[in-house]
């Protein structure tokens, strides 16, 4: 995966809405990780300090509930 | 009262009849303890995402519930003592998701007539009060044992 600056879309009318930010949501949630799984940086996922706080709290939560993997399996 | 929501992550290799049972505890204690049930979903059985306790699969649940202050301890001290618990997540309903249902109830009633908008004006009042304090840290029961943090830790070495 080539990572690029994106933009954040959760200020946009056609993107997500930031109300969809929630651990319940992974497949929002996984746009903004890595292969590893590891959570994307702010320079590179666009996200300004809001979104980003509210991304990255419910990936913690998601990750916990086994919703989604602190390390990605076939790296092991 | 607050809003909360529960997930839990039940063991799938119990019977089926144990998993539905737990479930249903759950809803009826919170019901005993001066709570109300708002919303529960069955997920049905999920892969984990990373192995518990050699486990791979487990059988999701969710619960959003109105109730004191003091449920969502109860709620845990029941959790940690059933075994067919694998994981469980309480946290107050957060206010930027509250936004979202919001919305959605009252963009309804505003398509029909306008009559409708100071009717769902006190609802929203309601519901905006109680949030604000959520908003530094709205975790109220999230880590668990630390047996599950080793767990975590660990699996990268494997």
């Amino acid at each position: 995966m080539i990572r690029k600056k994106k933009v954040n879309r959760f200020y946009e009318s056609d993107g997500p809405s930031i109300s969809d930010i929630h651990y319940k949501n992974v497949d929002l949630l996984s746009r903004f990780v890595t292969e590893q799984g590891k959570i994307l940086p702010r320079r590179t996922s666009g996200n300004d300090a809001k979104c980003q706080r509210l991304v990255k709290r419910a990936i913690k939560r998601a990750r916990h509930l086994a919703l989604m993997p602190y390390v990605t399996e076939n790296l092991r | 009262m607050n809003l909360y929501e529960t997930t839990i992550v039940l063991d799938s290799q119990q019977k089926a009849e144990d998993i539905q049972g737990i479930a249903a505890k759950t809803e009826t204690f919170i019901k005993n303890n001066g709570g109300t049930i708002v919303k529960s979903e069955d997920w049905g059985k999920k892969r984990l995402a990373y192995e518990i306790n050699r486990k791979q699969y487990g059988n999701y649940y969710h619960i959003q519930f109105e109730g004191p202050a003091t449920l969502p301890d109860l709620l845990e001290r029941e959790f940690r003592l059933e075994e067919t618990v694998v994981r469980y997540l309480t946290v107050r309903t957060e206010a930027h998701t509250i936004v979202k249902e919001e919305k959605k109830e009252s963009s309804l009633p505003a398509e029909e007539t306008p009559d409708a908008s100071p009717e769902s004006e006190p609802a929203k009042e309601a519901a905006v009060t109680e949030p604000p304090a959520s908003v530094d840290e709205a975790v109220v029961t999230a880590e668990s044992d630390s047996e599950v943090e080793k767990e975590a830790e660990a699996s990268p070495k494997e």
